[in-house]
């Protein structure tokens, strides 16, 4: 099967002064795919894709969005996609219906085709209601609601959600995930940036694992995962004063243990080949007192751990 | 208990100051490290001193007037126009940089024209018996007329009569001079603030320099400017539809501050067209959306535009003589030079004319238009830095 390639970076990158925001970055983003862009702060994700809709010009390197070049078909590009920043970038002093159908018109549609659109997308995100009282009296939440739906009335081929659901709760979050769920299924081609693993896992058809502007691992996600091994990942606590390197020492020497990881101050990580049944295999080898246990399958932080020996998020 | 709450009491105070302390010291990092509020603190005072020393310093705190002369007395043949041109060497020799004679052969029709342009500030008729009058002890009588501009009157008026009286004292300690003054269109009797009255409107709109480079200093902040340019409008779209809103909300505003005008009592002329009294402030609003624009191709932040705004609105409302009639050596390259010029002769002398108008219709659009463009291409550019 040939899979069409919707959007190409060739060694893309962009240097603001001695920081290397994003430091060759190649990606192959197949055209109805729904692409993660996962990665800590600082990682070069907006970056990236502030490149890929033309607002920010790459140091070097380039970019092809259905085959249109950023550099010189920048106009053809803005057509096309829709942009979901992860600031919430609204203008306060609308309605959410306003924003809505002024993002609407600068895509040259006409009322008639807005019209209908915007309530469906409002009633989709459960803000029919508020739709017509202004936006700087919507709570965080709503707000970024409507920074999603912006991004999408005109239905454009590619949309880039830049972390949609930073600081949403639990229950806003499904909604949004539902959402660009429900999107992808028009054959669009998304690109999500999140550094939120389960949104990643859930979400992606396949990702990019970004550290520091360069890419560290690719692949679906399940690919990903099984690459540090099928175990159960089991992570637990130490107090203070023990020794945690003489503990992995020691844990190591089990045979079942694929790996294991200090992380943080006080934890530790380790994946073991069916764990759950030999806890007390593992817990006669600690000796010491285990705080917060916990035993879970593999997750994407659990692969960027494996790369990087470091978090995605510091909790 | 007592004890323990007393020494509570003290340690709580002790933090408090520590508060202010640690607040004002953020606050002075935060203004240092603000690149704009630092042009600002050093560069107002340098512009403000730089203002009013164009405005004031440069002519001794004088202005200088253009007055056409014709001394009737002066072509009489000798010993009969003595005073007469002793009047007129007295003020070429002393007052040369205070009133500017001229004495060129311009028709009665001619100087008139000129007077009603405000071309020059007045005209001095000087009768063929002024010698003789004053020779022979009679009243010597002298004729000014001057813009409507009552101050431009009193100093002219005055000092020629000083000049007289001194030389009637001089030459046989005889009877005072008699000046007529008049003003061009001198129906009623004008008043500083309605000769000022023009200028306000105009002074007015150059706030929305700092309205319209505002407005895109928020699209800038709150990020909805590159949220715009994610969609397919083009940058110069953006602009265009600043301007028109500004234009729309200073129509408005227009309106407001003629109406208040007339309500407190402001002169308008008989003749007033207000077709034109509305069109030349929407025309220089054009030019300061101009400035406008160029700001906001240069700033990011609300502050430094609101801040920054100042840099040119307080030049072009004390260069351009909105509050003081004074020569400057720069006014005329100042648009609001000409857009007071054209208002005053259209609200106070009713003048509808192109010949009267023209100059400052076309450099108004003229730059409105240049400023207009280079605001554009450096706001395409990208090339905000403050
Ligand atoms: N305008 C800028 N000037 C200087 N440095 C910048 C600028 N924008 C981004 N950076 C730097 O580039 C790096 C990547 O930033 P970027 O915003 O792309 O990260 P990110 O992956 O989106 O992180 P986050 O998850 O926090 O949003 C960071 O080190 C950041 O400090
Ligand atoms: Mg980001």
């Amino acid at each position: 099967m040939i899979m069409e390639i919707a959007i190409e970076t060739i060694n893309l990158k962009k240097y603001f002064g001695d920081i290397h925001a994003v430091d060759g970055i190649d990606l192959q983003i197949p055209k109805g795919s729904l692409y993660g862009l996962l990665g800590p702060n600082g990682a070069g994700k907006t970056t990236t894709i502030s490149m890929l809709s033309t607002i920010l010009p790459p140091t070097s390197g380039t970019a092809k969005i259905l085959g249109y070049d950023i550099h010189k078909d920048a106009k053809k590009i803005r057509q096309i996609i829709g942009v979901c920043p992860q600031e919430i970038v609204l203008y306060e002093r609308l309605t959410a219906r306003e924003n809505i159908n002024l993002i609407a018109k600068m895509h040259g549609m006409n009322k008639t085709e807005y019209n209908k659109k915007t309530d469906e997308l409002l009633d989709r995100m459960g803000l029919l209601e508020r739709a017509d009282s202004l936006v700087k009296t919507y709570s965080g939440g709503m707000k970024r609601r409507v920074n999603v739906l912006m991004a999408v009335i005109h239905d454009p081929e590619i949309v880039i959600f830049d972390e949609p659901t930073a600081g949403l709760d639990p229950q806003s979050r499904r909604v949004v995930w539902d959402f660009i769920r429900d999107f992808q299924k028009r054959e669009s081609t998304i690109i999500l940036t999140t550094h939120n693993m389960e949104e990643a896992d859930d979400l992606s058809d396949e990702l990019v694992i970004i550290d520091h502007g360069k890419i560290i691992a690719q692949g679906t996600p399940k690919e990903l995962k099984g690459r540090i091994g099928k175990g159960d990942v089991i992570e637990f606590k130490v107090k203070d004063k023990v020794n945690r390197e003489e503990i992995i020492e020691r844990v190591e020497k089990l045979d079942f243990i694929k790996w294991t990881k200090a992380v943080g101050k006080h934890r530790i990580i380790l994946n073991a080949l069916d764990g759950l049944r030999r806890i007390n295999e593992i817990l006669d080898t600690v000796e010491v007192k285990m705080l917060d246990i916990s035993i879970r399958n593999n997750t994407l932080e659990d692969v960027f751990i494996d790369l990087t020996g470091r978090r995605l998020r510091d909790v | 208990m007592n004890m323990v709450n007393r020494k509570r009491k003290t340690k709580k105070k002790k933090k408090y100051k520590g508060h202010i302390l640690s607040l004002s010291i953020k606050n002075i990092k935060t203004m240092f490290r603000d690149r704009t509020q630092m042009l600002w603190i050093i560069g107002y005072p340098f512009i403000l001193i730089v203002v009013f020393s164009l405005a004031f310093g440069f002519t001794a705190a004088r202005p200088e007037y253009d007055v056409i002369v014709f001394d009737e007395d002066g072509q009489l043949p000798e010993n009969d126009n003595e005073f007469s041109l002793l009047l007129i060497g007295i003020i070429e020799t002393y007052l040369d940089d205070f009133i500017d004679l001229n004495t060129t052969s311009y028709t009665h029709e001619e100087a008139e024209e000129e007077l009603k342009f405000e071309e020059i500030d007045g005209i001095i008729y000087i009768p063929n018996n002024f010698t003789e009058a004053i020779k022979n002890n009679y009243t010597a009588k002298i004729s000014i007329t001057t813009i409507p501009d009552p101050v431009t009157e009193g100093v002219i008026s005055s000092i020629i009569k000083q000049i007289v009286d001194n030389i009637i004292i001089i030459h046989n300690n005889g009877t005072p001079s008699e000046i007529d003054t008049n003003r061009y269109s001198n129906t009623v009797q004008l008043t500083s603030f309605d000769y000022t009255a023009p200028a306000f409107i105009i002074a007015g709109i150059t706030v929305c320099i700092s309205q319209l480079a505002l407005h895109f200093a928020e699209e800038k902040e709150t990020g909805t400017l590159k949220r715009l340019n994610t969609t397919p409008v083009a940058r110069r779209n953006i602009l265009f539809s600043g301007m028109l809103s500004q234009l729309v909300v200073i129509a408005v505003q227009i309106v407001i501050l003629i109406l208040l005008l007339f309500l407190f009592g402001a002169y308008f002329s008989p003749e007033v067209n207000i077709f034109l009294l509305v069109l030349i402030p929407m025309l220089f609003a054009f030019t300061c959306l101009g400035f406008g624009i160029l700001l906001a191709s240069l700033t990011r932040s609300q502050s430094s535009a609101g801040g920054l705004a100042w840099f040119i609105i307080l030049p072009l409302q004390f260069l351009g003589g909105v509050f003081f009639l004074i020569d400057n050596p720069v006014s005329d390259y100042i648009p609001t030079t000409y857009a007071n010029h054209a208002m005053r002769l259209i609200m106070v002398s009713g003048v509808s004319t192109w010949e009267a108008l023209g100059t400052d219709i076309l450099v108004l659009l003229g730059f409105g238009l240049v400023l207009t463009i280079l605001g554009i291409i450096l706001f395409q550019r990208r090339t905000a830095i403050l």
